[in-house]
């Protein structure tokens, strides 16, 4: 798999409204132990990035029945869409395109399984949506201290 | 004497199935382990074995959520589970077995076998092992119980243990058909939070059954507790009788045998 | 796999100088470049015998050099020459290893080892059917950099090394030792470094999951923290095989076919052995990181298994540091009289299609195994391995030329002598220098501080060396596999610091009425080698041994590892701290008559910050230690049990504080370190252990960091049951005077034991000899009591409040 080949189709995961999401709270808690108390909530999400000859419909049906549980969680195909949420950045850590992805694989196969075509490949990555007023510093630096690795991510953060 | 013929399911990452083979072996039953491709070639037929089991592990790596990709093999390749399940013969499902039943629709059992609970991730965010004190449900009638005392104790190990429901209604549903058969309690046999309830569970709930009761899903591992000296206080307790999980695998041989 | 991309020079031509008339300066600054990490010795030898061969060695024979001859797989400092200058004698050292830690064991002869320092692992005796495989190391540098994945794949590759065991040991036990910086650091953080909280919780996180995941109980270990780990800390993994004592034997014969079995390779992992041996600094090698996938490894393992009793192969080894060229370059030695291989490397199956033929040879990809498959057993192999899910590829066939010869395509990509490979290694002579640290004043009586004692006791409790680890421990699966007998954590509420665990493997064995099982145990004092590495050595074996005998494990029949971290081994001073530390070893091993049967050295653990000026670590030495226990039925746990029981106090209490808790918490200086008499070590703790075994005590628990006070307040707060202890029946040598010394010394060997009134009269007569007394007794008020050389109480704690002190730093730093 060439590291430049594009985007597939990108699935966001992440908890139901209404379900808690543990990983989200401690992760406020975290973010203040580096010193930034301005995050009041935050939200993460699990990625997931099919390449190949999927339509969007196929890409739907692995999101309903692989990716995503159906009672726990919801999903959505390309984040852009949906402008529906209050301000907030966004943050995506993705392994760097020569990094092994053993998540992605195991996805790969298993969409294979669902009777679907094989993705050419899948990439994994988290997205992170902090919610609250933070500066530019202050997300670089949570990027870097708290949820990546320069060695072996690599890393975007936007205003939303 | 005839020993009933136990199927303990394996598949990548199934980590527990030596020692619940080992557990059935010991409770009198003649354990065989296969995985889900043998009873597909047809080298194995699902009816010709009295029980069912499906050890704790890690199947597929818990990639993409714990038991997903293990639940869809069943739920797409081993149709005939569920009607192994409604001839009444004993099927069990521990921790990563009883996430699998549950994302596989079987457990809790419902007409059209959607899923309609999950095992989500431990309110203290971490994989707990530890050991908890679990009240059984004395009003139900599954074959598991028989026998037993009121309040047991068990050791669970897992990060993604919490009882979730897509509705209240499926609440309401486990109480009246008596299908919740263990919750965590305290020293007391009182429902209390973190570490007594290890994950934040609906309910304390820690196993469910169907309501017939022969259908077993529990998140503490019985096979981890055979004999007194797998109990962590057993240095302390010289009166202590022999691990109350040997009794669940001796009703579901039991019950086979009959 | 569609045609590889290849380089745009010919393959068999070096892409840059030539190596026939290059400098010394010249081959130095390819070393630099391509990241060798060969010295001028090594180079000019490679050099000199491609000139005698006329012609340039390719990339990929010069990789296969660089892996083959690194520290991390030679092991160069431990087995090359060595002047040693101690004060005013020198002696001329052959071989460390060979004089110190394999002479030990050669002279012990103890039947129970049936294989040692030959295989991946060092195997020992079991019971008749059986036997045990253990192996520990280290994966330092991958941890400093990628915490997360560099504990993953340190533990994917330990437990490699013990599927490569002999036809291939099942797992049952892992254990994890780590060094970290105090995690509630509060300095700056260096760039490229990491903060010591984020190391500490993804190294936890890392062998959590892989751990979890392979099914492997993690139920032993432990933490050091010191400031001078920050740069370089240190993680530890081993792990615990089982293996039917006939399929201990392995073999390679020519005309076998060499198959790699499991992971697909690509390019992630490079140069893990040469990164391994270099020093960090500010620029970490960023392709070194490794990344694991422990799923592969469980299917593997799996089918390992299954393979082995149908006898599918007939010999295999881990893919670890170098990749296809160790793995291939090791078994291919074994082959024939002259031993040989041949592979056709394109055969392999790739992850990647951009990886050129040398990193293909070199690459540190995950989970993969070497075997050699007799020709016609190959069916039914390929058979098994595609029912377990595990990918499997031929790469050529096993020879008897002398040679290791590889090609790609039809191309000739390496073509070496095997013998210059594995003996050619020029073996350079260092100088180490031993110095004994002036003995500073000695503080000889305490007695002003006894109004401290309470204080100190719940200092040190609170002392992150000392302090609860139950916020990591419940994070490992310790029960799976269901033979976790005495767990990590013990006592009321399962909740106190246990000594050692004790694994009962029935599942595996799968005996009937059989109830053998075994125990590991650790040592490790850093603290003490900052002083004096010969003490240090002791002390870490004579632990180790200890937490043994307390849980009842047999230490008669005790088998010892090594791991050393250790710093710049051109540094004549930190060599000579290095023979100091392997000649204690020796010595303890001989005493103890507990032989070494692995071990594993990683060095350079420095720092080169950006000023120019090198850190170093401590020397620090791990001793692990394996024994069985022939009864798991009559294992012992360190809580106090019940109320107005006697208590006695085993060894002797000196005046040795060097190193010490209380030295950090009175800001002491000159303490002398506390120094192992072997004889009467040995006799006292071989005794002990019988009586143990015997039934006749019913809690048992070593004295170490912070003393009898810690080790009385554990074993209280563990039990909730009270003691009191009187200072004065205390077994002292002439140099203790006052209580708080007794209280808080860290004389080795000595142990705090709770017996039942109705075994005391059979306890002290199977403990005749031994220096012992009652010191006190198990109370029902539940409190620490101390009564002084005055007779009036000293101190007087209550159970509740040290435990406190002792649970609460991890939750409160980590969350």
């Amino acid at each position: 798999m060439s590291a430049t080949e594009t985007a597939g189709h990108i699935v966001e995961v992440g908890a139901k409204p209404g379900m808690s999401d543990t990983t989200g709270a401690a992760l406020i808690a975290q973010i203040q132990s580096i010193g930034v108390q301005a995050v009041q909530e935050a939200r993460v999400l699990a990625l997931y990035d099919l390449r190949g000859k999927l339509s969007a419909a196929q890409v739907t049906q692995a999101a309903k029945d692989l990716l995503a549980d159906p009672v726990t969680q919801d999903f959505r195909l390309e984040s852009r869409a949906g402008a529906f949420l209050p301000p907030h950045w966004r943050l995506e850590v993705w392994l760097k395109p020569s990094m092994t992805d053993s998540v992605g694989e195991s996805v790969k196969k298993a969409v294979r399984d669902l009777g679907l075509p094989e993705p050419s490949a899948v990439r994994t990555g988290q997205a992170y949506q902090l919610f609250g007023k933070l500066n530019k510093q202050q997300v670089d630096r949570i990027l870097e201290r708290l949820l990546s690795n320069p060695v072996i991510h690599r890393t975007s953060a936007e205003q939303r | 004497m005839k020993k009933p013929k136990v199927l303990v399911l394996r598949t990548a990452g199934t980590n527990c199935d030596l020692e619940t083979a080992s557990a059935f072996k010991m409770a009198g039953g003649e354990p065989e382990l296969l995985s889900v491709r043998d009873l597909l070639s047809g080298k194995a037929k699902l009816f010709n074995y009295g029980i069912v089991a499906i050890p704790g592990g890690f199947s597929y790596g818990d990639d993409v959520g714990a038991g997903r990709i293990f639940a869809n093999e069943i739920r797409g390749q081993l149709r005939e589970l569920r009607g192994f399940i409604r001839s009444g013969r004993p099927v069990i499902g521990i921790c990563n077995g009883f996430q699998v039943l549950v994302k596989a629709g079987i457990l809790p059992q419902t007409p059209a076998g959607d899923q309609v609970a999950s095992l989500s991730f431990n309110d203290s965010n971490r994989f707990e092992a530890r050991w908890v004190r679990l009240r059984i449900n004395l009003q139900s009638q599954s074959l598991f119980v028989k026998g037993l005392p009121e309040m047991i104790e068990l050791p669970v190990a897992h990060g993604e243990g919490k009882f979730v429901v897509k509705s209240p209604k499926v609440l309401e549903m486990l109480k009246k058909t008596r299908a919740i058969l263990m919750q965590y309690v305290n020293e007391e046999g009182k429902f209390t939070g973190y570490p007594e309830n290890p994950n934040g569970s609906l309910f304390n709930i820690a196993a469910i059954t169907n309501p017939e009761g022969n259908c077993l899903g529990l998140m503490p591992h019985p096979e981890r507790y055979v004999t007194r000296w797998h109990h962590p206080n057993w240095t302390r307790q010289t009166f202590c009788k022999e691990g109350v999980g040997l009794e669940l695998f001796r009703n579901a041989v039991n019950h086979a045998l009959n | 796999m569609s045609a590889l991309k290849t380089e745009a020079q010919p393959r068999g031509a070096h892409p840059q100088a030539a190596w026939s008339g290059a400098s010394a300066r010249d081959l130095a600054d390819m070393n630099a470049s391509h990241g060798w990490s060969l010295d001028a010795a090594e180079l000019a030898a490679v050099q000199a015998h491609f000139q005698k061969l006329k012609r340039e060695p390719t990339r990929a024979e010069v990789e296969t050099f660089a892996q083959t001859w690194s520290e991390h797989c030679k092991h160069k400092t431990f087995t090359s020459p060595i002047l040693y200058r101690d004060g005013k004698s020198t002696k001329r050292i052959k071989s460390l290893l060979a004089e110190t830690i394999v002479d030990a064991t050669a002279r012990l002869k103890k039947p129970w080892c049936l294989s040692v320092f030959a295989d991946n692992a060092g195997i020992v005796a079991f019971d008749k059917k059986w036997a045990l495989a253990y192996k520990a190391e280290t994966h330092n540098h991958p941890c400093a950099v990628e915490p997360y994945g560099g504990a993953e794949t340190g533990v994917g590759g330990v437990i490699r090394d013990v599927l490569g065991a002999g036809l291939g040991a099942k797992p049952v036990l892992n254990t994890d030792v780590f060094c970290f910086a105090p995690p509630d650091y509060e300095g700056p953080v260096s760039p490229g470094a990491l903060h010591p909280r984020r190391t500490l919780t993804s190294v936890v996180a890392g062998v959590r999951d892989y751990g979890n995941r392979m099914g492997i109980p993690t139920a032993a270990g432990g933490v050091w923290f010191d400031e001078a780990y920050r740069h370089n800390p240190l993680v530890f993994v081993g792990t615990v095989g089982l293996i039917p004592r006939s399929a201990i034997a392995k073999a390679v014969k020519p005309g076998d076919l060499i198959v790699a079995a499991g992971g697909r390779t690509g390019r992630d992992g490079l140069h893990g052995a040469t990164f391994s041996s270099a020093a960090l600094d500010d620029q970490a090698s960023v392709s070194a990181v490794q990344i694991g996938h422990a799923i592969n490894e469980k299917r593997l393992l799996d089918a390992l298994m299954r393979a082995r009793e149908l006898r599918l192969y007939r010999g295999l080894t881990d893919c670890g540091a170098g990749g296809f060229s160790s793995a291939v370059g090791e078994m291919a030695e074994l082959s024939g009289k002259r031993g040989g291989a041949r592979v056709r490397l394109e055969a392999a199956l790739f992850k990647t299609t951009e990886i050129a033929p040398w990193e293909a040879w070199v690459s540190e990809s995950q989970e993969r195994m070497v075997l050699a498959v007799p020709k016609d057993k190959l069916a039914a192999l390929a058979d098994l391995f595609a029912s377990e899910g595990v990918e499997h590829c031929v790469l050529g066939e096993f020879t008897d030329t002398g040679r290791l010869e590889v090609s790609w395509a039809g191309e000739a990509l390496v073509d070496l002598d095997l013998k210059f490979l594995h003996k050619g290694v020029p073996r350079r002579e260092r100088s180490a220098v031993w110095e004994a640290p002036k003995a500073g004043p000695l503080v000889t009586n305490r007695r002003n501080e006894r109004a401290r004692a309470g204080e100190a006791l719940r200092w040190c409790l609170g002392h992150l060396n000392v302090c609860s680890r139950e916020w990591i421990i419940r994070q490992y699966d310790h029960e799976v596999q269901g033979g976790t007998i005495l767990k990590p954590l013990q006592g009321l509420h399962h909740d106190g610091p246990g000594d050692a665990c004790v694994i009962w493997p029935q599942a595996v064995v799968g005996e009937e009425g059989s109830f053998r099982g075994f125990s590991v145990g650790h040592g490790m004092n850093p603290s003490y080698g900052r002083i004096d590495p010969y003490a240090m050595a002791q002390a870490a074996v004579d632990e180790a041994l200890s937490n043994l005998a307390c849980v009842g494990a047999d230490v008669s029949q005790a088998a010892l590892l090594d791991n050393f971290c250790w710093g710049d081994p051109e540094d004549p001073s930190e060599l000579g701290r290095l023979v100091r530390a392997a000649q204690g070893c020796r010595d303890a091993a001989l005493a103890f008559q507990a032989p070494f049967i692995s071990g594993k050295d990683s060095l350079n653990n420095t720092y080169t910050d950006a000023k120019g000026l090198k850190h170093s670590i401590p020397g620090t030495l791990l001793i692990s230690a394996l024994a069985p226990v022939p009864d798991v039925r009559q294992a012992v746990t360190m809580d106090f049990k019940t109320a107005n029981n006697p208590v006695y106090l085993v060894g002797w209490t000196s005046n040795e504080l060097g190193g010490s808790l209380w030295e950090a918490f009175a800001q002491e200086k000159g303490g002398a370190v506390p120094v192992v008499e072997p004889r009467s070590a040995k006799e006292a703790l071989w005794t002990l252990s019988s009586a143990i075994r015997a039934g006749l005590v019913m809690s048992a628990h070593d004295l170490r960091e912070g003393g009898l006070a810690v080790a009385a307040a554990e074993m209280a707060f563990s039990g909730e049951v009270g003691v009191q202890i009187d200072v004065d029946l205390v077994p002292r040598t002439r140099d203790v005077a006052d209580p708080v010394t007794i209280l808080f010394s860290e004389s080795p060997s000595r142990f705090l034991l709770e017996v039942s009134p109705d075994k005391e009269k059979a306890f002290l007569k199977a403990m005749k000899g031994v220096p012992m007394a009652r010191v006190g007794k198990t109370i029902a008020n539940p409190v620490l009591r101390v009564v002084g050389l005055d007779s009036r109480t000293l101190l007087e704690e209550r159970l509740n409040e040290l435990k406190a002190a002792w649970q609460a730093p991890l939750p409160r730093i980590l969350g």
